[in-house]
């Protein structure tokens, strides 16, 4: 007998399926399957043919639910790709757990005002198996469909059930691959960034493996080492490469066959290595390796050749233009020495006062071209250090000593306050007076007719020499360019201060190169104090 | 007296050298413009010392120390380069020649006779 709820369904058409309670997790297991969209596949339509035959049944799908209509991934005997999820007796199969049965559609109340089944595929027979993807979320169903009504029996349930199990298999194997090709195209693109950053670098490049291979090379590489196409392509032995550049004798002279096997052992003994090869046709390259990881590690190359040259030419010229400046120097300074020395009699008042301004600066001249020397010669790491375990007290007074005269001239009265006991750092004594004179002569120059007090001190670790004067100080301006090459604060020549500017800079790497340090002491109340910290050495 | 052979083709340097050197009282200065007019004086005068600038035109003086060694009347003599390349490369390889040692222009005048004096005692 037709209940209510049945003749509700006469009149308003055939049973919509109800929506999951968790529909929306449902959903974005489809997106994440990618299962959204139409379209057959291959492997889907393999398993429905196969479900057909099996259960002798004349259409079997691959159905995918989606949110308002189910698409066939798989169909056999029925060319629709899609129907409304409305009529759809999947729909209703992805809220069983287990396999739904319909035996004779127009005996069942859901479906028997279905169009399907009023009208064409006229499905009497329906059989389900949803399936459920690794979060237990039904996407679709494997089905099969007959137009005559028939049992299925419990073997047959299973048998579908298991087939359903390979279908998500499948599913569960096609969204890895989606994984894979993405993973494979995100590859695909990097290598071809990394190509196009090596093929655009403009020194030579190349990776090499760790069974020295060439993995990566660009074109400059194969330039600048003048190897052929053919030795590089597809990858070649960095071996050949090697015994090739030593059999040209451009890695220096011996046996290429020892030359290959030291440079492995130095490629597998050590991290990174710098190398300068002169090529036969005069160029000279700069090589470094640095290690990678996997055993692998980059080559890179660069034409030092023109560098080199600047260098040198740069060289000659410092030499020659201060050769050209001093021998004048020489003259001018040794003769107005020899005579403000008394060397040739007494000399007038005002011919001795002109003889001192002639000298002062012919000094000047000399020191500027050693400071200009000096700074060259920092810059290119080629001033020579002498390095000692000396006593820092004795040297100050030294340095106190040799400045002396010129502290007299401006009215400076330099004090040094130093501890009892001796304090020994390694230095270079000349560079080290160097520095203590250059901070004295500034603060006479620049707090003239007043006291200049040098402290030396134990501080934890390191000695303090602290040369502090009574001038005006130095502006917050200029305290961040102090150090700078060239600079002098503004005003400085106006107030009748000479200099190079030079003098900081340099002071500053001689005490880097002592691995000390060189400030303004920041707590200063008056005047500037400059601060020289040097590594002590302990006592024995 | 001790005689000092200062070789330079400088004109005036030759005559500041002299005047400086012959501060010390004990010195007896001559002086060549060149360095074949050095080997000269050196190997009829026979100094005690010789002050040997780096650059001059014709013989230079690593040429004319070279020279100086090879002749057995000089080769016992001392030689000290005066020179304004005092780039530490340079210095090395003029100490590499065989110079006692290697002073630096300008040098100061007043002292110069007492540093060369120094390098005699050595």
């Amino acid at each position: 007998m037709p209940t209510a709820q049945d003749h509700a369904q006469q009149v308003e058409g055939p049973i919509r399926p109800p929506i999951p309670a968790d529909e929306a997790d449902r959903l974005r297991a489809l997106d994440h399957y990618r299962l959204g969209g139409v379209g057959r596949e291959p492997p889907f339509d393999h398993v429905t043919q196969f479900a057909s035959e099996l259960f002798d049944a004349p259409i079997s799908l691959v159905s995918i639910v989606g949110s308002d209509t189910q698409c066939f991934r798989g169909a056999c005997g029925l060319d629709a790709a899609d129907t409304p999820r409305s009529v759809a007796f999947c729909a209703f199969a992805i809220l069983q757990s287990d396999v739904m049965v319909v035996s004779d559609a127009t005996r069942d109340p859901r479906f028997r005002d279905n169009p399907l089944v009023t009208g064409e595929p006229h499905i009497r027979f329906y059989a389900g198996a949803p399936l459920r993807v690794a979060n237990g979320q039904p996407v679709g169903t494997l089905c099969i469909i007959d137009s005559k009504p028939r049992e299925f029996g419990e073997r047959e349930r299973l048998r579908l059930a298991r087939l359903a199990r390979t279908v998500v298999d499948l599913i569960e194997l096609r969204v890895e691959r989606f994984a894979a090709d993405e993973h494979r195209r995100t590859l695909g693109a990097e290598r071809q960034l990394l190509t196009l950053t090596v093929e655009n670098v403009s020194g030579g490049v190349a990776v090499v493996d760790g069974d020295l291979r060439l993995m990566l090379w660009n074109q400059a590489f194969v330039d600048l080492f003048g190897y052929s196409p053919e030795l590089v392509a597809g990858g070649g032995d960095a071996c050949d490469l090697i015994r090739l550049t030593a059999e040209r004798g451009e890695l220096g002279p011996g046996d290429p066959d020892r030359i290959v096997a030291g440079f492995v052992e130095s490629i597998r003994s050590t991290a990174s290595g710098r190398l300068e090869v002169q090529r036969r046709d005069g160029r000279i390259l700069d090589i470094r390796r640095e290690s990678l990881r996997g055993g692998r590690f980059i080559m890179t190359a660069r034409d030092v050749t023109q560098e080199r040259q600047i260098s040198r030419l740069k060289d000659e010229l410092v030499s020659t233009v201060s050769h050209e400046l001093r021998t004048p120097l020489t003259a001018i300074s040794g003769a107005l020495g020899l005579i403000a020395g008394g060397a040739a009699g007494e000399l007038p008042e005002k011919a001795r006062q002109l003889v001192a301004i002639g000298a002062k600066n012919a000094e000047r001249l000399i020191q500027l071209v050693n400071d200009l020397l000096d700074m060259d010669k920092l810059q290119s790491g080629k001033l020579l250090f002498h390095f000692g375990d000396h006593e820092l007290g004795p040297l100050l007074d030294e340095a106190i000593e040799q400045i002396e005269p010129f502290a007299h001239r401006f009215g400076v009265r330099v004090l040094l306050r130093q501890p009892g006991e001796p304090v020994v750092a390694r230095v270079d004594p000349r560079r080290l007076c160097q520095v203590v004179t250059n901070l004295l002569s500034n603060a006479c120059k620049f707090a003239p007719d007043s006291e200049v007090r040098v402290t030396l001190e134990r501080q934890g670790p390191v000695a303090r020499i602290r040369v502090a004067d009574e001038g005006p100080g130095i502006s917050p301006e200029f305290r961040a360019r102090l150090f700078n090459r060239f600079e002098q604060e503004d005003g400085a020549h106006q107030l009748g201060h000479t200099g190079t500017g030079l003098g900081l800079a340099i002071s500053k790497s001689i005490i880097d190169a002592h691995g000390g340090s060189i400030a303004l002491d920041p707590d200063a109340r008056a005047g500037t104090t400059f601060l020289v910290e040097l590594p002590l050495i302990p006592p024995a | 007296m001790d005689r000092i052979l200062y070789i330079d083709d400088e004109a005036d340097l030759r005559e500041i050298a002299t005047i400086s050197l012959e501060l010390d009282p004990g010195f007896e200065v001559r002086t060549a413009a060149s360095g074949s007019d050095g080997l000269e004086a050196a190997r009829q005068w026979q100094p005690a010392l010789i002050l040997l600038d780096v650059m001059m035109p014709g013989m230079d003086g690593p040429a004319t120390l070279a020279a100086l060694a090879a002749n057995p009347e000089t080769s016992a003599i001392p030689v000290v380069f005066i020179t304004a390349k005092t780039h530490p490369r340079h210095v090395g390889d003029l100490k590499a020649l065989g110079a006692r040692a290697v002073l630096a222009k300008p040098f100061d005048p007043m002292t110069l006779a007492g540093t060369v004096r120094g390098l005699l005692r050595r």
